[in-house]
């Protein structure tokens, strides 16, 4: 699954394994780097999905104004 | 010589002699005109010679023999009777009739008859205005007077029982004004004999008949007539018939004065038959027009409510319909903005988790803390020193940099 097609909840979900993991003082520390750098890629989806839905409901609320 | 007595010849009258006699003794005992009372019967038309003929009748008791007189009334003495008479336009000399005449008994042609100069109209008419109170009594102490006026003339009367001399002016006229309106009547006929000796009892029949022939009316007429020719219209049990008849009867009895005691036990009586018709006529028509003006007030009325419905409901719809609607744009309104609100706010409280998750993965990220110079040490087997007990002296470390590593070896403690 790419991070297009991933949803919300998936994307969040791992985001919050991974940042719990980070707290483990036994992490490894090249492990570390990929955990950091996947969870930054699932902070940006994340991101772009709330944006982007903001974007939908403004529209939206926005059409249902009109006459 | 009693041998020849038994054959000496009585005294024998012949005939002539007898008749003689007889028509002398008969002169003798009534040497004058003698009034006499009877009832008329089988009164003939004036023969060739102008004569009249006709027999004077009395029951004896109801059901025993008829005293019977024959009465002769000539040519000279009718027409003295008939000019007399003018002066009594209701009498006519009719079968039936009670009459009292005057006369002279006479012994003619071997019987005994009446050679009549004269007639009291007086008697008879007193007596037939006596027999019309009777009945009328009668009639009034059973309760029959009113009974046919009782029973409710239809609104539309079309089927019509006719009770008259069928063929007579009285049935033509009567017909004649039914069919003249254009109304679709169906007329029964029920013939009958409408005077003379049997009449009533005829008319009692026709409208017995015309009971179970489904009338909504009967019509019972007959034309003009002297009041003595109309004496069955004064019979008592044509009267009780018409009061007990299950329809309204109308008489239409042509006379001019007094009314027959059928006229008083009618449900109404008119002058004439054609009148008697017309009435009916005249009922169905006012019946018609009633209808008529009744389903074009009902249609105007019904129409006026329709206009004044719609009028009113596009009047309340004018007034509601803006509320209604202003109301419901604004509970959209409020649904819309709810919507808009809870989105927003659901995205911010996702925004602000990510920026927690976020921040706690920067804090992670080990490479900002290399930039910054600081290093990880593990031993050379790869165990991180975090505790100097974690590396003994000689024990061989591998120190990570931001860039590249560094080997050392932990010396003795002094």
């Amino acid at each position: 699954m790419t991070d297009d097609e991933i949803t919300y909840a998936d994307a969040m979900a791992e985001l919050e394994a991974i940042v719990a993991g980070l707290d483990d003082a036994d992490v490894d520390v090249d492990l570390l780097a990929a955990r950091v750098a996947r969870a930054a890629e699932l902070i940006t989806v994340c991101r772009e999905r709330i944006a982007r839905t903001r974007l939908e409901v403004e529209r939206i609320v926005a059409e249902l104004d009109e006459p | 010589m009693a041998q020849a007595a038994l054959f000496e010849p009585e005294q024998t009258l012949g005939v002539g002699e007898l008749v003689a006699r007889v028509t002398r003794a008969v002169a003798a005992a009534f040497p004058a005109e003698v009034w006499v009372r009877g009832e008329v019967h089988g009164l003939k038309q004036p023969n060739a010679s102008g004569h009249v003929y006709f027999e004077l009748c009395e029951r004896n008791n109801r059901r025993g023999p008829t005293s019977t007189l024959n009465v002769a009334l000539f040519r000279l003495e009718h027409q003295r009777v008939l000019k007399a008479l003018r002066e009594y336009p209701d009498f006519r000399l009719a079968d039936g009739l009670e009459v009292r005449v005057r006369g002279r008994i006479q012994f003619a042609y071997g019987r005994v008859s009446l050679v009549m100069s004269a007639i009291d109209p007086v008697h008879t008419l007193g007596r037939l205005a006596a027999d019309r109170q009777r009945v009328l009594r009668a009639l009034a102490d059973d309760g029959l007077l009113d009974a046919n006026r009782a029973v409710a003339l239809p609104l539309l009367p079309l089927r019509i029982g006719l009770v008259t001399s069928h063929g007579s002016a009285a049935f033509e006229d009567a017909v004649q004004e039914l069919t003249a309106s254009g109304i679709g009547f169906q007329v029964r006929v029920a013939d009958a004999r409408v005077q003379g000796a049997g009449a009533d009892l005829s008319m009692v029949r026709a409208l017995t008949a015309l009971r179970t022939q489904d009338c909504d009316v009967v019509l019972l007429v007959r034309g003009g007539g002297s009041r003595t020719d109309l004496v069955a219209f004064d019979s008592e049990r044509l009267a009780r018939a018409i009061a007990t008849m299950p329809v309204p009867v109308l008489t239409g009895v042509g006379h001019e004065i007094d009314s027959c005691v059928v006229d008083e036990v009618a449900h109404a009586s008119y002058k004439t038959p054609t009148a008697c018709a017309a009435a009916v006529v005249e009922r169905v028509r006012t019946t018609t027009a009633r209808t008529e003006a009744a389903w074009a007030r009902a249609a105007h009325v019904a129409t006026d409510r329709l206009r004044r419905a719609d009028q009113r409901l596009d009047a309340v719809a004018a007034r509601v319909s803006p509320t209604v609607v202003r109301s419901a744009e604004r509970a959209l309104d409020e649904h819309a903005r709810h919507v808009r609100r809870a989105a927003l706010v659901a995205l911010d409280r996702q925004h602000a988790r990510t920026d927690l998750l976020a921040a706690r993965t920067t804090a992670a990220d080990p490479a900002r803390l290399f930039a910054r110079g600081w290093s990880i040490t593990h031993t050379a087997d790869g165990r991180l020193v975090r505790f100097p007990a974690d590396a003994p002296p000689g024990t061989e470390l591998v120190t990570t940099l931001e860039s590249g590593l560094v080997r050392s070896e932990v010396l003795p403690d002094d």
